[in-house]
């Protein structure tokens, strides 16, 4: 690969994805722009970059979303690509049209690119064309319910509505029993209305407990196309992926070979350039089957990156600034295991309810093998605008067991005190031994940690807590007393025995 | 030697504690057991602990009536439970009328008057782009509401009911 024309690149993103993003540029010598809310003002990605832009106020439609705003970021600031990241405006075709416009190049696929794959009806149909399997359903069966209804009977319950034009879970019901069809239809379309903007509905035979299995691609301006084998990101929880890994601990040679031939017939019929991921779903019988594309990089992408060897960002900038890949399909081979596990602010005490709020302390494992992307520092208020991810830990060994050891090492050695986070759960993920065995499913957390409840505290640490709290008493360091946004841990920096001669005092 | 009594809160289990200090040593009785404890300070928010004789690391913050701490691979957060009834004694407990978390409401489905029966939803109150439908869990009638696009705190009153007795409990709505 030659070098690359972009001098200055745009993150239209925020959080870790923005950070990461940045590193990539930073190693490319490529000078980075950030944009932030209000409520980012001195979040990390804002104080890594070489320039920011503020956007506007904390909603998303006033900032991160606003698509003119964040053109005229880049205008001013002369930078000459944009890359989206993930959610925001990333898969948003007039976003990528309105860079075009201003003469930007937009970091991902070509703007009918996206707006083709996007419409969830549309993929399906190029995939049953290209001749890749899809799960046995029917597009839009039209606006009646009673059309639904004969759709349903064709197919056989149960089966699974979805929203035509997005994805996320939102407009996603199960319909196991005739009688429930249309009160569960009219609620799938009132979501994805509200979500979308549009009540298109999907029906499709509902796979039970699938596995989810993704293939990475990459495709230059040159029709050259490769992909890096599959990602495996079954554990989720309300549709949201928690674990991923790579290599899928279920892919033999035979089903990667033939998952990555899928994955790369659908691309080429899309016409597809960048990074991209062909996501499927496999039965119990190892039938594989296409769900949708993501065009823009996922967050899981590190797991390949790892056993890959390749920079996906930089990979994409490449591709955008038209350098061909240099890589054919023999070159690609995984190496080892990886697994990343995503760090949330929810409170596992409570149903996982989001958990913003000032993260107080701050201290990130540092272990061979073990990456952490993350976009918090100490003394940040995690703002409630956002999705609730702070940070990804993503651990590599030569197998999967040694990565699961070095895995819960690394969650062990998280400290994040503040908002609550799912760090405990993540471990008792890892650590359980149908997870240790591979037997996986998007119904594994419902079904091995349903009843999974936070460690309660051995009297130990109810004492050391009480020391705490009466050394708190004692010397009172509160927020308050902190300036606004600012790290609170050089402030906590007390002697423990000031505290005890205090209260002997008292 | 003076013995400082208290109780921690942690989820919804209250935890009575006794301290004291003698020497260089703390001594804390908890759940009947007896536990020496000392601490060093190592680096801002990080402390040496001697626990029974063995040795932690100990990552720890406070924050108002707020202790959370990092020892053995585990956080906790707890609760001061000397606050008084003001403070949350429970935030998930039944009758509970606040927000179950911080956010923004952005609907309200009842209006003031109204009488409302249980599993009725009440508003929506979204976070980090998750939606919260918070339903009533007995009959009440409605005395006072927030207007939509407000933020709220964690266990702010966001609906207020006449009967104290009557409340609402947050129930995840799994659209």
């Amino acid at each position: 690969m030659g070098a690359v024309k972009f001098t200055k690149v745009l993150i239209a993103n925020r959080g870790e994805i923005a950070v990461r993003i940045i590193r990539a540029c930073r190693e490319m010598g490529i000078a980075t722009v950030a944009v932030y809310s209000e409520a980012d003002v001195l979040a990390p990605h804002v104080l890594f970059a070489d320039e920011a832009v503020l956007l506007g106020p904390a909603e998303p439609a006033h900032s991160y979303l606003h698509i003119e705003r964040m053109v005229e970021a880049a205008r001013r600031t002369g930078a000459q690509a944009v890359h989206p990241g993930y959610g925001f405006l990333s898969e948003n075709p007039d976003f990528a049209a309105a860079c075009h416009e201003a003469s930007l190049v937009f970091i991902g696929p070509p703007p009918p690119v996206i707006r083709a794959l996007g419409d969830k009806s549309r993929a399906r149909r190029l995939a049953a064309g290209a001749g890749v399997p899809i799960v046995p359903g029917l597009d839009d069966p039209g606006p009646g319910e009673g059309a639904l209804r004969e759709a349903v009977l064709r197919l056989g319950l149960p089966v699974l509505l979805k929203a035509a034009a997005g994805g996320g879970g939102k407009g996603m019901r199960v319909v196991r029993n005739a009688a429930d069809l249309e009160s569960e239809a009219q609620a799938a379309r009132r979501e994805a209305r509200a979500a979308f903007g549009d009540d298109a509905l999907i029906v499709e035979t509902l796979i039970e407990r699938p596995r989810h299995i993704e293939v990475q691609i990459l495709a230059d301006t040159h029709a050259n196309m490769v992909h890096l084998g599959e990602r495996e990101c079954s554990v989720q929880r309300r549709h949201q992926k928690v674990v991923e890994e790579s290599p899928s601990p279920l892919a033999d040679e035979a089903l990667r070979r033939a998952l990555g031939e899928a994955a790369v017939r659908v691309a080429r019929a899309a016409g597809y350039v960048n990074a991209g991921t062909v996501e499927f779903l496999v039965d119990r019988r190892g039938k594989f089957y296409f769900l949708e594309v993501n065009t823009r990089l996922q967050v899981e992408h590190p797991v390949t990156e790892m056993v890959a060897g390749i920079d996906l960002v930089q990979a994409q900038i490449r591709i955008a600034a038209g350098d061909a890949l240099d890589l054919r399909q023999s070159d690609i081979a995984l190496r080892g295991w990886a697994i990343e596990c995503r760090v949330y602010a929810e409170d596992p005490e409570s149903g996982f309810v989001p958990s913003p709020g000032r993260i107080l302390h701050l201290h990130e494992p540092q272990l061979p093998g073990v990456r952490v992307d993350s976009g918090i520092r100490a003394g940040q208020d995690i703002p409630v605008h956002y999705d609730p991810i702070l940070a990804k830990v993503i651990a590599w060994a030569p197998t999967r067991p040694a990565a699961i050891r070095r895995m819960a090492h690394a969650l062990r050695a998280y400290v994040i005190l503040g908002p609550r986070t799912n760090l405990s759960h993540l471990r008792a993920i890892v650590e359980h031994p149908v997870f240790g065995a591979g037997d996986l499913s998007t119904e594994f957390l419902a079904d091995h940690l349903g009843d999974w409840r936070p460690p309660a505290p051995a009297p130990e640490v109810v004492a050391m807590a009480a020391m705490l709290m009466e050394h708190g008493r004692a010397f009172p360091v509160s927020s308050r007393h902190a300036l606004p946004g600012a790290g609170a841990s050089s402030a906590s920096f007390t002697d423990p025995w000031d505290a005890l001669r205090g209260w002997r005092l008292a | 030697m003076k013995s400082l009594r208290g109780t921690l809160i942690f989820g919804n289990r209250a935890m009575p504690y006794a301290i004291e200090g003698e020497g260089s040593t703390v001594t804390a009785r908890v759940a009947d057991r007896e536990i020496i404890l000392s601490a060093h300070p190592v680096t801002p928010g990080v402390w040496a602990v001697t626990c029974n004789g063995r040795w932690l690391e100990v990552h720890w913050a406070h924050d108002g009536s707020r202790a959370m701490l990092h020892a053995d691979g585990q956080s906790y957060e707890f609760q001061s439970g000397r606050e008084g009834r003001g403070a949350a004694p429970a935030p998930t407990a039944q009758g509970d009328l606040r927000a179950p978390m911080p956010g923004v409401v952005t609907r309200m489905l009842v209006r003031p008057g109204q009488v409302v029966s249980p599993g009725e939803p009440l508003y929506v109150l979204e976070a980090m782009k998750m939606e919260y439908v918070v339903r009533a869990v007995r009959a009440c009638r409605v005395a006072g509401v927030t207007d939509p696009g407000t933020q709220v705190e964690k266990d702010a009153q966001v609906v207020e009911v006449e009967e104290e007795k009557e409340g609402i409990a947050p129930g995840v709505d799994d659209c």
